[in-house]
């Protein structure tokens, strides 16, 4: 973590001080190179004042938080096994925020007009298909991280170069990286978390398969599996590098076009 | 796991949290609340119930297309109401002060790309680094890292010539 070579000591080591995140050995070995070293020292008060200006501006907009008492339906399922989870969000109405009480609400009105009852009236499927919307939303049938589709993002290089940054990714993660004869670089991953600057791709906690496609034309590309690069394209090639155990990835090399 | 100890001792933490992630008190409530009822299916050790509510929390907040297009009409109204009392003829009383804070420290918010948000708002609610890594699927040596780049693009969005005096003055 440290980085002993480095003349300065990096923003994440010093903010990993200011959290007491370092263990004793590191938190001597830090402040020693700090007694050394008046950037590093400096960039540590800049931390310390960027660190208080965040939390002061977080605390300007807390809303009160009053927590509400826990339901009856929710204290009997938690004490019950197996938990019965259908009956409890059948009976959330009770406790639910306004808003989602309020689409509730509608809906009730809508079926009591007698406009449901009509087979095959607009009306009907119009309130199925919202009583499904919040039957979704309550059930979170689609909030699972983990069934999502892969998503995709592009960008175009930046003064001809490109960065493609994977962090976190599980072991065993696949890492296709392909050459392209479009002008943007794009990565494909599923699980993931993206960042995208000019020039720049970051991917966190991707799952399964990446897909890195980079422009044959590009001056030049990395791509890294967190501070180590992996792959390089330089002159429209694309070549491993050498590099430790990249956290356990497998890497392969395809050509398109 | 004692469930209603996690409710009790959780509650208020995440609903801070999702609140400062949304903007949206009824809506923070509503995920909180969701959060709890996924809880059941569980069978977690108590000190991973803490990061799992917060996991499943920012994941119901980031898969609803529907908050997301709440966020986006929300802080155009604080931009709006921003551009109304930004007038500096204006003698602004302590209401409207704090409303122009609010909407600016909003609006920086809305401006972090997802991660750095979740990095941000993890780290002022007290986890560690070993759990934030976990929760965002980094390696723990990297979010010191992510972290310090997430206070910069923060707090460059919250008052950019304060920022910039800092990085000038501090290097």
């Amino acid at each position: 973590m440290l980085g002993n070579r480095s003349p300065q000591i990096d923003e994440g080591t010093l903010l990993a001080l200011l959290d007491g995140e370092l263990s004793a050995e590191e938190r001597s070995r830090v402040e020693d190179r700090l007694a050394e070293c008046a950037a590093s020292a400096e960039r540590l008060d800049e931390l310390r004042f960027l660190r208080r200006r965040a939390t002061a501006a977080l605390a300007v907009i807390d809303a009160p938080a009053i927590r509400p008492e826990m339901p009856a339906a929710l204290r009997e399922a938690a004490r019950s096994a197996p938990v019965p989870l259908a009956s409890v969000r059948a009976s959330r109405f009770g406790w639910m925020g306004r808003r989602s009480a309020a689409v509730a609400a509608g809906l009730t009105l809508l079926v009591a007009a007698g406009a449901y009852a009509v087979p095959g009236s607009p009306v009907r499927v119009w309130v199925d298909d919202g009583i499904d919307a919040v039957a979704a939303w309550l059930g979170g049938g689609e909030a699972e991280p983990d069934q999502a589709e892969p998503s995709r993002v592009s960008v175009e290089p930046a003064d001809g170069a490109l960065r493609i940054t994977i962090v976190g990714g599980e072991d065993g993660v696949r890492l296709n990286v392909r050459l392209t004869e479009a002008a943007e670089a794009s990565v494909v991953a599923r699980d993931a978390n993206f960042h995208v600057e000019p020039g720049v791709i970051e991917v966190a906690g991707a799952a399964g398969e990446i897909t890195v496609t980079l422009p044959r034309g590009a001056a030049s590309g990395s791509v890294m599996i967190d501070e180590t690069e992996v792959v390089r394209l330089e002159g429209g090639e694309l070549r491993r590098t050498a590099s430790p155990d990249p956290g356990g990835a497998i890497i392969s090399l395809e050509v398109d076009g | 796991m004692d469930f209603e100890a996690a409710y009790n001792s959780h509650w208020e933490p995440l609903f801070r949290y999702v609140d400062r992630m949304v903007g949206d008190a009824d809506l923070a409530e509503d995920v909180v609340q969701e959060s709890f009822v996924r809880l059941l299916d569980q069978d977690l050790p108590d000190d991973e119930v803490r990061r799992w509510l917060f996991t499943v929390a920012t994941n119901l907040v980031r898969d609803d297309a529907r908050m997301s297009a709440r966020r986006r009409r929300l802080l155009t109204q604080w931009h709006a109401q921003s551009d109304v009392t930004a007038d500096p003829a204006e003698l602004p009383d302590r209401s409207v002060v704090r409303a122009e804070e609010v909407a600016a420290v909003r609006a920086a918010l809305a401006q972090l790309p997802a991660r750095d948000r979740q990095l941000l708002l993890m780290r002022e609610e007290g986890f560690r680094y070993a759990e934030i890594a976990r929760a965002i699927k980094v390696a723990p040596g990297s979010v010191g890292t992510l972290l310090a780049r997430a206070l910069r693009r923060f707090t460059e969005a919250l008052d950019p010539h304060v920022a910039r005096d800092a990085r000038g003055g501090g290097g």
